[in-house]
């Protein structure tokens, strides 16, 4: 048994053909294949840390939800029925984990907020001073435009700064935004996929989605705008 | 104005089903008929469309050698 993983891409896992490669690297883990447990281990686990850390207060205890998952992973797999996909079968473990240890660690995220999406959704995409005011000949347009992200400020979006802003913005969103965007956008997932996994009605998805991104959008702007602009 | 005419404020509200196609038809061509006359809008849209992307760049977490050592030893447990 070969101590290296095959060759199985870690990214793109909602758009190619996920379940032909779990589908394979399943039945190799049954048959004990540890090359197949590596490889799904590197396809599932950073994503998995990521997904739990939501649901503990720290990191560590993260990494030990996911490790709690891939041992039910290791005992159920002979009843895995395939059913339904590998992922979502994997999922479903690592929240109930998660749940389960959020509890007893007092950081339950309240799950029903998750899906109290209009509670979390009822602000507005863009300050509403930035519009000229009912009334106005031009009432509901732009008074305060967005500025073009030119070349200038392409530089400074792909900065390791910038990056490290964004992840602050999305620890800062409540938790229903923060769940869909860390899946929908930095993992990938489909939409279908979230809403399966979080239980989630397709509208409370696109809802909470649109208010994340939003919230993004509107911090990467403040930061161009604070520090870059050459012509202000 | 125009009853089914988008104002820049509306239009925010539907840039992220916009850039995802999963606006209905018909609001999708009202947003397509803003975006004619209103360069500001179709700034925003980019900011948007660039915010999404830069989140997709963010998923560079690689499985470290530690997690990996110790869930393999667990794996072999598993078989014994
Ligand atoms: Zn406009």
């Amino acid at each position: 048994m070969s101590p290296e993983a095959p060759a199985v891409p870690a990214r793109g896992l909602a758009t190619a053909t996920p379940g032909d490669v779990d589908g394979r690297l399943v039945d190799g883990l049954r048959a004990g294949d540890e090359a197949a447990f590596v490889a799904l281990l590197e396809r599932y686990h950073p994503a998995l840390v990521r997904l739990a850390a939501m649901y503990v207060p720290d990191r560590a205890t993260a990494e030990d939800v996911v490790q709690e998952t891939w041992i039910a992973v290791l005992k159920g797999i002979d009843r895995f029925e395939g059913r339904s996909a590998f992922k979502t079968w994997l999922y479903r473990i690592l929240l109930n984990q998660a749940r389960q240890r959020g509890k007893r660690e007092a950081r339950s995220v309240p799950f029903s907020a998750l899906v109290r999406a209009g509670a979390e959704g009822d602000e507005a995409a863009v300050d509403p001073d930035r519009f000229f005011p009912p009334g106005h000949a031009d009432a509901g347009h732009w008074a305060s435009p967005p500025r073009e992200w030119g070349a200038s400020a392409e530089e400074r979006l792909l900065a390791s700064e910038t990056r490290d802003r964004i992840t602050a913005e999305i620890a800062a969103l409540p938790p229903g935004q923060r769940a869909v965007i860390e899946l929908r956008d930095v993992q990938g997932w489909t939409a279908p996929e979230v809403c399966h996994a979080l239980g989630l009605s397709e509208t409370n998805q696109r809802v909470l989605l649109h208010r994340a991104r939003s919230k993004v959008r509107r911090a990467l702007e403040r930061y161009l705008d604070d520090e870059g602009a050459p012509d202000r | 104005m125009i009853a089914d005419e988008l104002v820049c404020r509306e239009l925010v509200e539907l840039a992220s089903d916009y850039l995802d196609r999963t606006l209905p038809p018909e609001a999708r061509a009202r947003v397509d008929a803003h975006l004619v006359d209103c360069p500001h809008c179709a700034d925003y849209l980019a900011q948007m469309r660039r915010t999404v992307r830069l989140l997709g760049s963010l998923r560079t977490d690689s499985l470290s050698a530690e997690a990996k050592a110790s869930l393999v030893r667990l794996f072999q447990r598993s078989r014994q």
